[in-house]
């Protein structure tokens, strides 16, 4: 990764920019959504939308220990890059949720099993998610909720 | 990460970071090209590398907008070419680097 960083920081031009976008190490959560009162389904992403939505915590889906340690490697190369300050500057950095949306346990059953290697949904979790779905007011939604990192490096020279 | 459709919370976090408005970007780690064509259409060169064949035949057909001139998907890590220096104004590591 510091080689990937370095090569970054060869081809950009003096105050170009390296833009990195990762997850987070922290694990991905399992929330059940659904409308407080809005259509159903409509889950556009705005501050007025969200509003509208009921979030249910359900817990927290199981990570290859190996593949939240790239993330967290992703972020120390980012960090290390800063160690000089006559190459990089830190720009911004922001941290947002990532969601991806199911319609069903089957499809987010189905979405795990085709990418083993992000993550693992427990028994345990996924009853707890049969009862949320259950108990939903409106028509629900399966949502993983991923920290993902975005961050900007400026180049100095 | 095996994501299908950029979201638009996710566009609006990247271009709050960065202008790629008639920037010249190279982008580490295209995949199928899932944040390639929202952002491309903005740049005035663009140069997407992906280390797998079969994604980046898959961003080529994933193309939903008017032919780009300048951009360019290639496959390799971005070190096995010979990339211009002092060149890009943008370095994008599009989950890429983890």
């Amino acid at each position: 990764m510091a080689a990937a960083v370095a090569e970054a920081h060869r081809v950009l031009q003096r105050g170009g920019l390296l833009l990195d976008i990762h997850p987070t190490d922290e694990p991905a959560a399992l929330e059940v959504w659904h409308a407080r009162f809005k259509a159903a389904g409509d889950f556009t992403e705005t501050p007025d939308n969200l509003e509208a939505v009921h979030r249910l915590p359900i817990g927290y889906l199981d990570h290859d220990a190996e593949m939240l340690g790239d993330f967290t490697a992703a972020t120390d190369a980012l960090a290390e890059a800063l160690d000089d300050p006559a190459r990089f500057i830190l720009e911004r950095s922001i941290v947002f949720d990532y969601r991806y949306f199911f319609d069903s346990l089957d499809e987010l059953t189905d979405y795990l099993e085709d990418n083993l290697e992000y993550a693992h949904a427990s028994d345990d979790l996924l009853e707890r998610a049969t009862i949320a779905l259950r108990q939903a007011t409106t028509t629900p939604k399966i949502v993983i909720v991923q920290k993902t990192a975005v961050t900007g490096l400026r180049k100095i020279e | 990460m095996p994501l299908t459709q950029p979201s638009t919370l996710e566009l609006n976090t990247l271009r709050a970071l960065a202008d790629f408005s008639h920037k010249k970007v190279v982008e580490v780690g295209a995949g199928d090209g899932r944040l390639t064509w929202p952002l491309a259409a903005e740049a005035a060169r663009w140069v997407s590398l992906d280390p797998d064949d079969c994604e980046i035949g898959e961003a080529v057909k994933a193309t939903r907008l008017p032919p780009f001139p300048d951009a360019l998907l290639v496959v390799g890590d971005g070190r096995s070419l010979s990339l211009p220096a002092d060149y890009f104004d943008i370095a994008f590591f599009s989950w890429s680097l983890c």
